[in-house]
């Protein structure tokens, strides 16, 4: 990888890549692994810099970034997230977290962007600048944290009576995490019917 | 303005060995460390659950003695909703709902029975990465390791493991537009060499709770077959129970990819319940369909696509 290519890398996080140059980067992300993964690493180390509490910034980011691709068109220029700060260098103790995993399984045009999004509950709508990527989940800073449930099912009954639902679930989760069987007790154990609908196989995941 | 780039060499150094980021063989090891930790040691956390808009705090105490596991889990913010396993029984208290639920399994509380296996071929199915090190999170280093999926049918995963304990600090389950489905985090995580047996009696979980008993039944044959499961899951366990105030027994069909876990449940189709649909509770999934006179459902937290897979293929066996 080439000195100009780290450069255009650091610069797009930086939100100051030209329109076309960013555009060029888009398409060569999409089909070099290892520069994904160098995407993937400088927003790391500019999350840890900026001392950011959350990864969700890494989400929404990649989100706008397959967008983009997606569509075949520049992703709108970011605005400057994390970049200045030299003193997030000395994290405080236990107050790191960081931005992870900018690109999931690919970046091919199946993978929308993302829409189930659960916003980081201590950081939404927390004081301070929320920062352009926090604003894909939340809108605002001082609005109510939103939330993309899957759709509300429609139907008149549940499929599943409660009793055999949380039957099921407490089966099911003998075979889960111990800390996965959490989702035993604090799942509402309310089944919700939903329409009959065909999905179609879902396609190999671009590499 | 220094650029990034310039300080690569230096922060990486900080966060670890450079040469350990975006490598598989020792993130795949880390989660195997992970796996067992969880199952084998023996502690007391807190944690909290955030999904779907809410967000609710759960309190852990997992205990392994003489190879047996007892657990109990507490939830902080419903109060009264628990589960609780002492020795072959694990019952979920579930007030708000009028329901308690037991569950009887023989050979349950092994610890041999909880190990993870079948692991042997993750790589198959996902790209396992070590992201990053963190020198502390809640105190103590930490390894970020990213689960992608290779296809649609299983969910991602990004893990924040203690690298001395391995055992998870953070975890969070990924659709597959790598939006987060569920996240989890300890507040707090301790080993406990010593738990006492009262710390894991159920609290209080109010009256008047209906009790729901169910049996494993020893030796039944399922009978039934999955034709076509999705790519990589593999059958691990079936068990066969009897459900209280349902006359024919229930078949459960265990399948996993080594991370990803759904089961298949069958029975026949109760009265007046033949409805076909998709359902959720909490990071689970279901889906239910009539097969043969049959009520077919898979429960799992994968996506919604394998559980349709799963009980679309479900046959009965040619006896």
């Amino acid at each position: 990888m080439t000195e100009t290519i780290k450069e255009q890398l650091s610069a797009f996080l930086d939100g100051e890549l030209p329109e076309a140059e960013t555009t060029l980067l888009l398409k060569r992300l999409e089909r070099d692994d290892d520069l994904r993964a160098t995407l993937s690493r400088y927003s790391l180390i500019g999350a840890v810099m900026r001392q950011d509490d959350d990864v969700l910034a890494g989400t929404a980011l990649a989100s706008r970034v397959s967008a983009a691709i997606a569509a075949e068109v520049p992703a709108a220029p970011a605005r400057r997230a994390w970049a200045g700060s030299l003193a997030g260098l000395g994290v405080a103790a236990g107050v790191a977290m960081f931005t992870l995993a900018l690109f999931n399984s690919g970046l091919g045009p199946q993978h929308g962007p993302a829409t189930g999004a659960v916003p980081d509950l201590a950081q939404a709508g927390s004081a301070g600048d929320p920062g352009e990527f926090v604003q894909v989940v939340a809108p605002s800073a001082t609005a109510a944290p939103t939330y993309t449930v899957p759709a509300p099912a429609r139907g008149t009954a549940p499929v599943l009576p409660p009793a055999q639902l949380a039957s099921y679930l407490l089966a099911h989760g003998d075979y889960t995490s111990p800390i996965a069987r959490g989702g035993v007790v604090s799942a509402p154990i309310v089944a919700q019917p939903a329409v009959e609908r065909q999905d179609e196989e879902p396609a190999p995941t671009q590499r | 303005m220094m650029r990034l780039a310039a300080l690569l060499p230096l922060v990486m150094l900080w966060m670890g060995s450079p040469a350990a980021v975006g490598e598989t063989q020792g993130a795949v090891h880390l989660l195997e460390r992970m796996s067992l930790a969880v199952n084998t040691s023996s502690y007391i956390g807190e944690f909290t659950l955030e999904r779907d808009g809410r967000q609710e705090r759960l309190r852990i105490i997992h205990r392994v003695r003489d190879g047996e596991v007892s657990e109990k889990l507490v939830s902080v913010t419903e109060p009264g909703r628990q589960l609780t396993r002492i020795g072959d029984e694990v019952t979920v208290y579930l007030p708000d709902a009028g329901l308690a639920v037991v569950e009887h399994r023989p050979g349950r509380a092994s610890l041999l029975g909880m190990l993870p296996r079948g692991g042997g071929d993750l790589t198959s199915w996902y790209d396992i990465v070590l992201e990053g090190r963190l020198p502390e999170l809640n105190g103590r280093p930490a390894a970020v390791i990213s689960v992608r999926p290779r296809d649609g049918f299983r969910f991602g995963q990004r893990l924040w493991i203690d690298e001395q304990t391995a055992l998870p600090v953070r975890m969070e389950l990924l659709d597959n537009g790598g939006a987060v489905i569920e996240r989890m985090r300890f507040a707090q995580l301790e080993l406990h060499s010593r738990i006492p047996d009262d710390r894991l009696q159920p609290e209080a979980a109010g009256s008047g709770l209906k009790w729901m008993r169910h049996r494993d039944r020893p030796g039944a044959a399922a009978g039934w077959t999955i034709v076509g499961a999705p790519p990589g899951f593999k059958l691990m366990a079936v068990h066969t129970k009897e459900l209280r105030d349902i006359p024919s027994p229930v078949t459960q069909m265990v399948w996993s990819d080594g991370l990803a876990t759904a089961s298949v449940f069958i029975q026949s189709a109760p009265p007046g319940l033949t409805a076909t649909g998709a359902g959720r509770a909490g990071a689970a999934s279901t889906f239910t369909a009539q097969v043969a006179g049959h009520q077919v459902t898979a429960v799992g937290e994968v996506p919604m696509a394998t559980l349709r897979k799963l009980v679309s293929g479900a046959r009965p066996s040619p006896r």
